[in-house]
C-alpha cells in the first residue's frame, strides 16, 4: 500500500470516531441556571452629621402601612414587615414600574382580641423606576428569562434617593448589593 | 457579478502559458452542498437550512467559502421563537494529502464567519422562573430586526473521491463565538451557521457532496527519491 494511502487510512480511522464524540458532547445536560430576577432592592438609611462634620450613614428599620405597585393588586409588604431592605418586584411586562408606599400612621393593640390594628396615614409616597428588559431563552427545556438593566429613577417622593446598582439580579441578595438607597 | 469575473480570471490564468510554471495557479474548483439539509427538512420541525460550499484548489491549499440560509423555530406552551437568516464563511484549508494521486483530501483550516438574521421571541411573563409576585400574566414580544454575528472556526475533515470528480466528505468545526450586534432587547438563541448561542464555543458538523471542476491537470509533488528507494527494496 502506498505511504500516502496508509497515512490517509490512519487519518480516516481517527475521523470516524469524531461524529461519535460530537454526539456525546451534544447529549450533555444543558445548564438551566438563571441569575435574573425582577426584584428591585431598596435600602433605607438615616444620615447623621456629627459635631466634627462627618456624615454617618446607618441602615434604618422602616415600616409602611403597605407597599404596592400600579397595575398590581398584591401587597408586597404590610405594617408587620419591619426591615431596612425591601425587595420590590418590577412589572415584567413594562419598562417602567411605579410603587405606592402607604405611610403607617399608628398602631393600636386590642387587649381583648389580643390583636394589633394598623392605621394608615392619608399620605402616599411614590417611587417610579425605568429599566431596560432583555429576554432570552435559557435553554429549550428551561424556558425564558428576562434580565433588567440600565435602571433609572423617574420620580421619588423621598427627599434623597440614589440609584446605586443598575442591574436587577438574584446575586444582589447574596452580595448584599442594593439598587436604590433612600436617605431620611 | 465580481465573483464570476474573479472565477473567469482564475480560469483564464490556468489556461495561460504561465499556468505551467506556477504551482499556485488554481487547478480546480469544487462546488458542493450539505445533504444533511434534506434530513433536517424531513425529520426536524425545528430547523431548515441549505448550505453551499465552494473551494478553489491552489496547490496544498484550498480557498473556501460557505454560504447558507437557515430557519429555526421553537414552540413551547410558555414561549415561541423564530429565527431566519443567512451566513457566509470564508477561509483557507491546508491539505495533508496533497501528494495523493487520487486527489483525496484530509484538511485542517480556519473560517471567518458572518451571519445576518432576524429573530423573534414571544414569551409569557408568568413563566416558572418568576416567583409569584402578583403581576398579571402577559404575552410579550422581543425581536431583533437586523441582527448580526461574527465568529471564527477551526475546521478539519475529509473529502474522499467517490467516482470521477464526485467527492463525499465531512467537516468538523470548532466554533469560537466573537460578537453579536444589534441585539439589545433579545439575546439570540440561535445564530444561522453557528447553532445555539448558549456557550461561547461549540462544535459543528457538516456533510458535503461536491463536484470537482478541473481547469488543468494538477501536479502531484511526489518524493521521487523516496519512491525509487522503496521500489528497490
Amino acid at each position: 500500500m502506498p505511504v500516502a494511502a496508509q497515512k490517509f487510512g490512519l487519518f480516516a480511522n481517527f475521523w470516524i470516531l469524531i461524529p461519535a464524540i460530537l454526539g456525546m458532547v451534544a447529549c450533555q445536560t444543558e445548564d438551566c441556571t438563571s441569575i435574573s430576577n425582577n426584584f428591585l432592592r431598596v435600602g433605607f438609611f438615616k444620615t447623621d452629621t456629627m459635631e466634627s462634620g462627618r456624615v454617618v450613614i446607618t441602615p434604618i428599620d422602616t415600616v409602611f402601612y403597605s407597599i404596592m405597585a400600579e397595575g398590581n393588586d398584591s401587597v408586597f409588604y404590610d405594617a408587620q414587615d419591619v426591615a431596612s431592605i425591601f425587595d420590590l418586584p418590577v412589572n415584567p411586562a413594562a419598562d417602567m414600574t411605579s410603587f405606592r408606599l402607604e405611610v403607617l400612621d399608628s398602631i393600636r393593640y386590642d387587649s381583648l382580641s389580643k390583636e394589633y390594628f394598623y392605621y394608615k396615614n392619608p399620605s402616599v409616597l411614590t417611587m417610579s423606576v425605568q429599566y431596560q428588559r432583555s429576554a432570552r431563552i435559557i435553554v429549550e427545556d428551561c424556558g425564558t428569562e428576562i434580565s433588567y438593566s440600565k435602571l433609572t429613577l423617574v420620580d421619588s417622593a423621598f427627599q434623597k434617593t440614589a440609584v446605586v446598582g443598575s442591574k436587577l439580579s438574584r446575586l444582589n441578595e447574596l452580595t448584599k448589593n442594593l439598587n436604590i438607597e433612600v436617605y431620611f | 457579478m465580481k465573483y464570476i469575473f474573479s472565477l473567469f480570471f482564475l480560469c483564464s490564468l490556468a489556461h495561460s502559458p504561465f499556468a505551467q510554471v506556477s504551482k499556485y495557479v488554481p487547478s480546480a474548483v469544487k462546488i458542493g452542498a450539505d445533504p444533511g439539509a434534506l434530513g433536517y427538512m424531513v425529520l426536524s420541525k425545528k430547523r431548515d437550512f441549505f448550505e453551499l460550499e465552494a473551494d478553489i484548489d491552489i496547490d496544498k491549499f484550498f480557498l473556501v467559502a460557505n454560504y447558507g440560509v437557515s430557519e429555526y423555530r421553537l414552540d413551547d406552551p410558555t414561549f415561541s421563537y423564530e429565527n431566519n437568516g443567512s451566513y457566509l464563511k470564508m477561509g483557507l484549508d491546508y491539505n495533508f494529502m496533497h501528494k495523493d494521486p487520487k486527489l483525496n483530501i484530509a484538511f485542517i483550516g480556519f473560517r471567518y464567519a458572518m451571519a445576518s438574521f432576524k429573530d423573534k421571541l414571544d414569551y409569557n411573563t408568568h413563566t416558572l422562573l418568576f416567583s409569584d409576585t402578583g403581576w398579571p400574566s402577559a404575552w410579550q414580544q422581543a425581536a431583533n430586526a437586523d441582527a448580526r454575528a461574527r465568529w471564527v472556526e477551526l475546521v478539519s475533515g475529509l473529502k474522499v473521491k467517490v467516482v470521477n470528480n464526485l467527492y463525499m466528505g465531512f467537516t468538523v468545526r470548532y466554533q469560537l463565538f466573537m460578537k453579536t450586534d444589534q441585539t439589545e432587547g433579545l439575546k439570540p438563541y440561535y445564530i444561522p451557521g453557528f447553532g445555539k448561542n448558549v456557550k461561547p464555543s461549540s462544535f459543528g458538523f457538516n456533510y458535503y457532496v461536491s463536484y470537482r471542476i478541473p481547469f488543468r491537470k494538477k501536479s502531484i509533488y511526489v518524493d521521487k527519491e523516496k519512491e525509487v528507494k522503496e521500489a528497490l527494496k
